[in-house]
């Protein structure tokens, strides 16, 4: 029987554990921790004055995420002056996406959010031309298998993560904001036809309701569900960003989706959020949508800590990664796939990539 | 906190499967649960005189050794380590649990406990003297921690140095974790020494494990104040060689053996620039543990 979940309840009332209830504390932090939220919780108790209710030894851990989130926002800036610089020698605009836009933006998602990889994109006619560039600024695609070339190349929205030789940062180079071989109809083109410039450097930017609707494209239709809450937390924080700054934002936003084909996405996030988060989405303008797949998303976009995860999570993870390869490859394309994966899975003479303890 | 032996052992194991078991490292309070009995009796044995609960509580972290999956349990019983329900290794055998865990520990550290600036050295204190033992892996610093472990000095640390804002060391008192020919070498000059549970063939070698001290463990919470830094370094024919080392030199050592030093920014050169400023930094190069041994204790006994 799962215990209820301080996480879950700070995150929608903003209420912490009593002060005398050291254990749920204690389980507050490991499940941030398990989230990958646990910087953007230490900062956001710092802010309300409240981190030492947490105890000493655990606003001590918090204290040591905050320095880690500020400098690690400091680190993301200095290394989009180094892409920055690589991508001048190109004559297209360069797309931020996802946390780096949020740091370069300064967006309140950008607060304590860690991340590995920058997410940049170009359009699809001068995608060579960027990777040429970051090659000469030290960035380039380790070796893959002809394989994994393949799926990158041919049916991918992204070529294969580049990692520069030095510093060992990640980009990911996209040319679109979702798989072309993706079974809904999704307009990644007007999106990135409608890119505006950041007013930092050259980088561009989605606008507002797109950039919205690619954080929820990606976060229902890719099943990497472990960083799934931080995710919609994201969603939760622009939403309430972008409405507090611009006027009549969600009528803009939902007419935006229905445009570009992720109305249903859409409703589906903006259904989530508003349950955990409590995102002042109006009521006129979301319909009361609880059909089987938001159902099975809400177990597996939740806490994710053994003591307080949802019952059936396991099951919803799996359910939702056959829908993602559903959504994302034709039938033809996914017969091929997952019979390479499985001849893959049952010789004994591939590499497999192995992890060892430090 | 009454001590892990002073509880009666089937009320720690069924503590450590039903997760109120909670032990007391320093100035971090660990929940570990498993429902491997090997694995908590080498629990029981390494850290028999360190404060424990089973009564639940508040903990800094959670980890769990765990049976690795269901469909694995039948070609081979694993264990698997699990911070916060996430496992960042590969599974192990059972028989390595208690290594998996030390290494975990360290992992966990390493990767959430940003309040210090942690770097990988042994920490040792003697006449008030803090000695950080500053190497890389197979230069013998686990082995000399040992030794002077074992001859009277103070263990706060055989892996991790925790510096504080107020540059103090802060101590991470756990069993000295010994590879290979150093078991035996320590079992030969120190009969009376009680090693935990072998855990042979794992990736980096066999491992045993050296209990701390009872007098390091009861002192787990004073900190200790940074005088010494040295960089000693084992091998079967060297010369005995002290000699002392520049600030520069040192901090440029550490940064390279740092956990966290990036990710603190700003902080962790501070504290780094402190701490090579506060102490003095030597290299010593020895094949004989006696020299090492006496060398460290002059300069210490120098600087009390």
């Amino acid at each position: 029987m799962p215990r209820t979940s301080p996480l879950l309840r700070f995150l929608s009332q903003g209420t912490l554990p009593p002060i005398n209830d050291g254990e749920s504390a204690s389980l507050l932090v490991a499940e941030a921790r398990a989230a990958g939220v646990q910087c953007r919780l230490a900062i956001n108790l710092e802010k309300d004055g409240k981190l030492r209710s947490l105890g000493d030894s655990l606003a001590e851990q918090m204290s040591g995420a905050i320095t880690q989130a500020n400098e690690f926002k400091r680190e993301v800036q200095r290394e989009l002056v180094h892409i920055e610089h690589a991508l001048s020698r190109i004559d297209a605009p360069a797309i931020l996406l996802k946390g780096a836009a949020y740091a370069l933006l300064d967006l309140p998602p950008a607060e304590g959010r860690l991340f590995s990889d920058i997410d940049v994109l170009v359009p699809v006619k001068h995608i060579a031309q960027a990777e040429a560039a970051l090659m000469l600024g030290g960035w380039s695609t380790g070796k893959l298998s002809d394989y994994d070339q393949r799926y990158y190349r041919q049916w991918a929205h992204e070529i294969p993560p580049m990692i520069h030789h030095r510093r060992g940062t990640t980009i990911d180079l996209h040319h679109s904001l979702v798989m072309p071989t993706c079974r809904l109809r999704v307009d990644s083109e007007a999106m990135i036809a409608a890119a505006i410039p950041s007013g930092l450097g050259k980088w561009y930017r989605l606008r507002d309701e797109d950039m919205v609707l690619h954080a929820a494209a990606h976060l229902l239709m890719n099943s990497e569900f472990h960083r799934g809450l931080r995710d919609l937390w994201d969603i939760d924080l622009l939403y309430r960003h972008f409405d507090a700054n611009t006027s009549g934002f969600a009528t803009r936003l939902f007419s935006r989706a229905q445009q570009v084909g992720l109305q249903g996405i859409l409703e589906h996030t903006l259904v989530l959020t508003k349950k955990v988060f409590g995102t002042p989405v109006p009521d006129d303008i979301l319909p009361k949508a609880n059909d089987l797949v938001l159902r099975i998303l809400a177990r597996s976009i939740s806490t994710r800590h053994p003591d307080t995860r949802p019952s059936g999570q396991n099951t919803a993870d799996a359910l939702l990664a056959i829908r993602e390869m559903y959504l994302r490859l034709p039938w033809r394309l996914l017969l091929v796939h997952l019979s390479h994966k499985a001849a893959t899975f049952f010789s004994p003479t591939e590499p497999v990539e192995t992890k060892t303890a430090a | 906190m009454p001590r892990l032996e002073e509880h009666l052992a089937p009320r720690v194991r069924s503590a450590v499967v039903n997760g109120s078991f909670r032990l007391e490292i320093g100035q971090f309070s660990i929940k570990i649960t498993s429902a491997i009995p090997e694995f908590a009796d080498a629990l029981i044995r390494l850290y028999a005189g360190y404060p424990a609960s089973v009564e639940g509580g508040a903990y800094d972290f959670d980890i769990a050794i765990s049976p690795a999956s269901f469909f694995r349990q039948w070609a081979r019983r694993n264990a698997s380590f699990v911070l916060s329900g996430e496992a960042p290794f590969l599974p192990m055998h059972v028989n390595h649990a208690h290594a998996l865990f030390e290494w975990g520990l360290n992992w966990t550290i390493g990767s959430y406990a940003h309040q210090y600036l942690i770097l990988h050295s042994a920490v040792m204190e003697k006449h008030g003297c803090g000695v950080l033992l500053s190497a890389t892996s197979g230069s013998g610093k686990s082995t000399l921690a040992a030794e002077l472990a074992l001859s009277g000095w103070r263990l706060l640390s055989d892996e991790l140095a925790l510096v504080d804002q107020k540059i103090r060391l802060v101590p991470c008192t756990r069993p000295v974790s010994l590879k290979n020919q150093s078991i035996d070498i320590v079992r030969e000059r120190h009969p009376e020494a009680l090693l935990g549970p072998v855990a042979a063939d794992t990736h980096k070698g066999t491992i045993a494990h050296l209990p701390a001290p009872k007098t390091s463990i009861s002192r787990s919470l004073d900190t200790a104040l940074p005088k010494l830094i040295v960089f000693p370094k084992w091998s079967a024919d060297a010369r005995f060689r002290l000699e002392p080392l520049g600030s520069g030199q040192a901090a440029m050592r550490l940064i390279d053996q740092s956990f966290n030093y990036p990710i603190l920014g700003r902080q962790g050169f501070e504290r780094l620039v402190e701490l090579v400023h506060t102490s003095e930094a030597w290299e010593m190069d020895y094949s004989s543990l006696d020299d090492a041994r006496a060398a460290l204790e002059q300069l210490v006994v120098e600087r009390a």
